[in-house]
């Protein structure tokens, strides 16, 4: 077969943030950190789990920090590189905040997959930066043996536009900006990724 | 906007957690509010699960109230784990509907006021 012919969810185990570790794991995982120096400029670091972290440097402003990558969620390069630069930016806007740069990671499993497929996930990803009006000011790649590709993105914000997710207040309502169900949404039945439907589900007691 | 949290990994139930567990509130969310995508539901019936689900749920499940009768595969959409989700905002009641029209305007025509933010344990409660 042709490396161009490769499905690109055929080379990783799992895709999208269903590759994310569970949260259990990830508390487990944390716990055994030392506890971090205080500092007071740090406004959001790991312990509310928030979208991103958010440093205030002076009185006007406070920088935002983030990072989104994970495995093929569709077989079309392109359209992969634009869903995990949208994941990616989604987090600082989470923050109330405005990108201004990205820097791209990058992990190709290099002999099992085409060159021009790599560079239609980064100009996907660069297509999406474009959109939201910021560079992909660099990077870093590695050859690794699954596909992966995210952004690490840097904004801004006001201090008082700061918005944690551990705001919420009695009466509020919430809305909800798209709908659920990305985990199991086959693009067609061709292109389903391999590992999409992993389990029947049991009986609904209704 | 009082918070705002990106819905991925963890699913609506967790990101919904992590909220509720912040600002020290149970968040209420009515399960026939929630928009789907087109062919989610019709799939989670037919029993096409993520693993992800299952791991999200198996780590979080203690802290989510659901009603008896929620069927199953609702339940592992509550907790499919997103890709590029949505963003979850609580947002003053007054100022609700105005946003949700903005939000629609903006681009986001699956946008849907899916609940409330209540007095109560540090909890999902499903209705």
């Amino acid at each position: 077969m042709e490396l161009s012919e490769v499905r690109l969810t055929s080379l990783a185990h799992g895709g999208g943030c269903g590759c994310k570790l569970s949260p259990a794991v990830l508390r487990e995982l944390l716990s055994a950190m030392p506890a971090a120096q205080a500092f007071p400029g740090l406004l959001v670091g790991t312990e509310t789990g928030d979208d991103a972290a958010v440093y205030q440097i002076d009185e006007q402003s406070c920088v935002i920090a983030t990072t989104d990558f994970f495995m093929p969620v569709v077989d079309d390069p392109r359209d992969f590189g634009r869903i995990a630069a949208t994941n990616a930016i989604s987090d600082i806007y989470a923050m109330g905040g405005r990108p201004i740069m990205a820097l791209a990671i990058l992990g190709m499993p290099l002999g099992k997959i085409a060159p021009e497929t790599v560079g239609a996930i980064l100009a996907g990803g660069a297509e999406v930066c474009a959109s939201a009006g910021i560079p992909v000011a660099g990077g870093h790649s590695i050859d690794a043996p699954e596909p992966i590709y995210g952004l690490a993105v840097i904004g801004i914000c006001r201090p008082d536009a700061v918005r944690r997710n551990s705001g919420a207040k009695a009466g509020d309502r919430l809305i909800l900006t798209k709908g659920l169900g990305v985990g199991r949404r086959p693009c067609s039945t061709a292109s389903a990724p391999s590992w999409a439907p992993t389990r029947r589900c049991m009986p609904s007691p209704m | 906007m009082h918070a705002v949290t990106d819905v991925t990994g963890f699913g609506l139930f967790g990101h919904g957690l992590e909220m509720a567990r912040g600002s020290d509130l149970m968040l209420r969310i009515e399960a026939a509010t929630v928009p789907l995508l087109g062919e989610a539901a019709a799939l989670a019936r037919a029993g096409f699960i993520t693993g992800a689900s299952h791991r999200n749920w198996d780590s979080y499940g203690a802290e989510v109230e659901l009603p008896v009768e929620l069927p199953e595969w609702q339940r592992h959409l509550l907790a499919d784990p997103q890709t590029s989700g949505g963003l979850l905002v609580a947002v003053a009641r007054e100022r609700a509907e105005a946003l949700l029209a903005e939000i629609q305007a903006a681009g986001y025509p699956a946008a849907r006021l899916i609940g409330d933010v209540v007095a109560g344990p540090p909890r999902v409660r499903i209705i």
